[in-house]
């Protein structure tokens, strides 16, 4: 079922170069604000809520607004970092590593449905919200780790 | 798992490391040793290519557990 969107091994070494830095400064932006302000730019919004009372004019209009990229940035490249390890092959990619792929997948997507709702149930306010950000690459995450561990394990023996 | 298999004494008869029967085979050492735990069932391709490079057919390594209850997987 993976086989066919499956991208060459070596992409996987661009990922990991991609996602760890991405995480590290991920963390550092969430928990001290950090926003380096050469990354201030004019983007393109399809849709913009202007969060602050004081300046809420034009609101959810389609057009440019200010903004700083930065977290946009290291969304994209947690996105698209493991993304590439994700679909990279392993060096044998053979048809039991493609079931510990199968496995690890439910795995990630059950584990991720647990937190969603425990996420729902218990936390409440701006931690909702707070949480609910790492919760958007959970399933990417939680599937690499589960694979890589799976596959160590498996080597083990 | 209603499986049994006697890869590792057709490995010894024909003195192969799982390494060298997974390189012979086109796969993984790490899918050698599940299959051998019985932790996976490989396809039928497989199976037949093992069966080749040991010179036996399949029934030889591959058998049906009898004294386990075959309806349960």
């Amino acid at each position: 079922m993976f086989n066919k969107f499956q991208i060459d091994r070596k992409y996987a070494r661009i990922g990991w170069i991609m996602l760890i830095p991405a995480l590290i400064l991920g963390l550092l932006h969430m928990y001290s604000e950090l926003e380096p302000g050469f990354l201030d730019a004019k983007v393109f919004a399809l849709l913009n809520d202007d969060l602050s009372i004081f300046s809420g004019k034009d609101s959810k209009t389609i057009g440019v607004i200010s903004n700083n990229i930065f977290d946009e940035l290291l969304a994209i490249f947690i996105v698209v970092g493991s993304l590439l390890i994700v679909l990279a092959k392993e060096e044998v990619e053979d048809e039991y590593i493609l079931q510990l792929r199968q496995e690890s997948m439910f795995w990630a997507l059950i584990t991720h449905s647990i937190l969603l709702l425990f996420t729902i149930i218990f936390v409440y306010g701006m931690t909702f919200l707070n949480i609910m950000v790492f919760n958007l690459f959970m399933p990417l995450l939680l599937f690499i780790g589960r694979f890589r561990y799976v596959l160590y394990k498996a080597s083990k023996v | 798992m209603a499986l049994k298999n006697t890869i590792k004494v057709q490995r010894a008869i024909h003195n192969l490391t799982q390494a060298e029967l997974a390189e012979r085979i086109g796969v993984s050492r790490q899918t050698i040793n599940a299959i051998e735990a019985n932790k996976y069932v490989p396809s039928t391709l497989l199976a037949l290519r093992m069966a080749k490079v040991f010179n036996v057919s399949v029934e030889d390594f591959f058998q049906l557990d009898e004294d386990v209850n075959s309806t349960k997987n």
